[in-house]
């Protein structure tokens, strides 16, 4: 159990260089959703790195060098045309997990700076599923004072925003 | 029988001069709190709500005031042993991260991650005694036991430096790893330990010779160590690694590493010589640690985000 918890979670401790930027504090998001379909019903809907973009409504497109190994990228742009760079850090289909970090962060997009991520599918309740979506980051403005829109409440928003309207579509989705 | 009754009779003389049982301070950095633990207990039994995004704890070693920085808000929080309530808030600077006490605390030392000094602070009066100019990014504080030394890890400079504290000048500066963090003192002050970050290793350093003797290494992303006297060995916590990592100080190797929780980041002996407390940051809450099993005893829940860089256990 424990194994398995901490495989999980190597994505997000993967993620280069997030220990680096001192002076702004790391923040995190983690998010827990209880859905009524199998695991397997709910890992089917994320499974594919660039699933994105037909679960999530704020991603109006994906594009993605392909497959599942470590270092796959994909490009996510959004409703209002702007676009950020992930790569995949791992993924696992027999834990039902994939990490991944932000490589080519976008302001506009998502005011974070590095950004890791680790989203979880695991056995819930009555055979429903736990779907569970962490992330680890510092806000997009590296030293002190931020203006507003790059500042710690501006990264704990928009990642929150993200997270809840992404499982939410994921839930609708699993349980159709 | 009788003899029984001594043990008892001594025990409870013992605790009588302790003061009180020791408190752990941990501060929680994304709810801006303090968790008060009692370590008899195992128990949180107070939160104090303090400045933004606390990281840095320094406990006077009477347990009768707790400083606190606060690096979004650039304040320390003076925290009240007794009462466990806020007394002051100071202004600190552009970055206030590590802080540290004089053994005979009459003074607290502060680093300022931005503008490259050490503030040197009466615990009393709570001004400002002087300023000492550093390396680049000062991010790791220790002073020598017997009080005449304060070690000062630059992380940018990837620098120990050596500060006389009669003179508070620095008196020498030496290469460690690469960017160095953490930084303590073995409990008879032959030896000073940074965990460095970026080279995922544990420079030793002779404190008599100022001199690098030996670099072990660990997991990845090391953060803090704290060294346990009774067995000689040095307890690194390893923010990536999410792990403990133990080196044995007689061999200079790291034999073995203990699992914990995501992003373990402050670690501290408790007055028992024995017990190991571990913030995790990741999973807000503190893994207690037996060192001499090896093995993580009790999880305590905290609030967001536990950082606990510094002593945070008083009385010590």
């Amino acid at each position: 159990m424990r194994n398995l918890y901490k495989l999980g979670l190597i994505g997000l401790l993967l993620i280069p260089a997030l220990a680096s930027a001192h002076g702004p504090s790391r923040l995190k998001v983690v998010k827990d959703i209880e859905i009524n379909a199998s695991p397997d019903k709910v890992w089917a809907v994320i499974a594919d790195f660039c699933a994105i973009q037909e679960w999530h409504p704020a991603v109006e497109k994906c594009e993605t060098s392909g497959g599942t190994e470590k270092g796959t990228t994909r490009v996510l742009t959004l409703a209002n045309g702007e676009s950020f760079t992930e790569e995949l850090l791992n993924h696992d289909p027999e834990g039902m997990s994939y990490g991944y970090r932000i490589t080519e962060p976008n302001h506009d997009a998502v005011p974070v700076g590095t950004y890791g991520s680790t989203i979880d599918v695991s056995a819930g309740d009555n055979g429903g599923a736990v779907l569970n979506w962490k992330g680890f980051f510092y806000r997009a403005y590296p030293n002190n004072d931020p203006p507003p829109e790059l500042s710690d409440e501006a990264a704990m928003d928009a990642v929150t925003n993200i997270y809840d309207t992404g499982m939410a579509r994921i839930k609708e989705l699993a349980e159709q | 029988m009788s003899s029984k009754y001594v043990l008892i009779t001594v025990l409870l003389l013992g605790a009588g001069v302790c003061n009180a049982e020791p408190f752990a301070y941990i501060t929680n950095q994304l709810d801006n709190s303090v968790s008060v633990i009692d370590t008899t207990t195992a128990e949180v039994v107070r939160t104090i709500t303090v400045g933004k995004r606390p990281a840095g704890v320094a406990a006077m070693p009477d347990n009768s005031r707790i400083f606190i920085t606060n690096p979004e808000d650039k304040t320390v929080s003076v925290i009240d042993g007794e009462r466990l309530e806020v007394t002051d808030t100071l202004p600190a600077g552009e970055g206030p991260v590590a802080i540290a006490i004089h053994p005979d605390g009459d003074r607290f030392y502060l680093a300022d991650w931005y503008e490259n000094i050490v503030q040197v602070v009466d615990t009393r009066t709570l001004e400002r005694i002087t300023t000492i100019e550093v390396g680049r990014s000062p991010s790791g504080l220790a002073v020598h036991p017997d009080g005449h030394t304060l070690y000062v890890a630059n992380r940018d400079d990837n620098t120990l430096s050596l500060i006389d504290l009669h003179t508070n000048r620095v008196e020498a500066t030496i290469e460690v790893g690469t960017a160095p963090f953490g930084v303590s003192v073995a409990n008879d002050g032959s030896q000073i330990y940074t965990a460095n970050v970026q080279s995922s290793d544990v420079s030793i350093v002779n404190s008599r010779e100022f001199r690098v003797t030996a670099t072990v290494a660990v997991g990845m992303f090391p953060y803090a160590s704290v060294h346990v006297p009774r067995i000689n060995r040095l307890f690194v916590t390893n923010q990536r690694g999410a792990s403990v990592s133990v080196i044995d100080l007689e061999t200079q190797e790291t034999i073995t590493t203990i699992d914990v929780g995501i992003y373990p980041e402050g670690i501290n002996l408790l007055p028992d010589g024995k017990t190991l407390y571990v913030s995790n940051w990741g999973d807000n809450s503190i893994a207690v640690i037996n060192s001499e099993t090896l093995e993580v005893t009790d999880t305590i829940a905290v609030g967001e985000g536990p950082r606990a860089y510094g002593q945070f256990v008083a009385p010590r």
